[in-house]
């Protein structure tokens, strides 16, 4: 799910601040406040995204949707 | 006085990151989507002590406040507003070893090669002096004030995408499509 995507974007963030600490450059933590952001948009859009799919499809299993073209009009 | 005081701070970020490894394991491998969610949290905040035992407190509370604290929630009210049930039976074979054990073992084999060559790695400066939020702010701002006004124009396309996705709209179909 998403939460793993969380887990990735964690772990690439604790590389930059070893990094900037081993370096002693603020550059690593300024990565860091970056990837928060990218973070922050990245759960806003995905939640929205499940939103909708849930309102959609009544159900969040992916295999599901596998349909591009809207067939319940 | 100095080995000791070095020492402790040591024992302090080994449990700290074994927290946040076990609750990772467990986060990711738990069938209940709420429970994984507070493990994931607990292991944000156990990776929000790692960033203050490696003299980065500002990044450290950043952590806690943003992470722990609005994203998480966020999560946690939509999982809830959904009432997700427990996972279906592809998830169950998707999680029998024979499925993972091979990364996994290529994940530690990649560990093990970056832990031997930290260890090789020369060593300049010891004594590491703290990197100031001020010192952070002042990089942010005069070299990657570029990148600053691009993650700006990222969370505004955030905003709006979220907008445009959350709105109920009237269902409006291309001509092509509608059934005659």
């Amino acid at each position: 799910m998403l939460m793993s995507i969380e887990i990735m974007f964690n772990s690439a963030g604790l590389v930059f601040i070893i990094a900037a600490r081993h370096w002693d450059q603020p550059d690593g933590q300024v990565m860091f406040i970056f990837i928060l952001a990218v973070t922050a948009v990245e759960v806003a859009i995905g939640l929205a995204l499940i939103l909708q799919v849930y309102h959609h499809f009544k159900t969040l299993d992916v295999d599901a949707i596998n349909k591009l073209k809207d067939d319940n009009s | 006085m100095g080995v000791i005081h070095k020492n402790n701070m040591d024992i302090f970020f080994y449990i700290a990151a074994t927290i946040a490894i076990i609750s990772t394991i467990m986060a990711i491998s738990g069938r209940n989507a709420i429970h994984s969610l507070l493990f994931l949290i607990l292991s944000l905040l156990a990776i929000s002590v790692v960033f203050y035992l490696l003299d980065a407190p500002f990044i450290a509370a950043l952590e806690v406040i943003i992470y722990a604290g609005a994203i998480m929630v966020l999560f946690i009210f939509v999982t809830m507003m959904l009432n997700i049930g427990l996972e279906k039976k592809q998830e169950k074979r998707w999680l029998n070893p024979r499925m993972w054990i091979i990364p996994s073992l290529l994940a530690a084999i990649l560990f093990i090669d970056l832990m031997l060559a930290l260890r090789n790695m020369p060593t300049t400066v010891v004594g590491k002096q703290l990197i100031l939020p001020k010192q952070v702010g002042i990089s942010l701002f005069t070299t990657y004030l570029l990148a600053v006004e691009i993650a700006g124009i990222l969370l505004m396309a955030g905003v709006i995408g979220a907008y445009h996705l959350g709105s109920q709209k009237k269902k409006v179909l291309h001509r092509f499509l509608i059934k005659k």
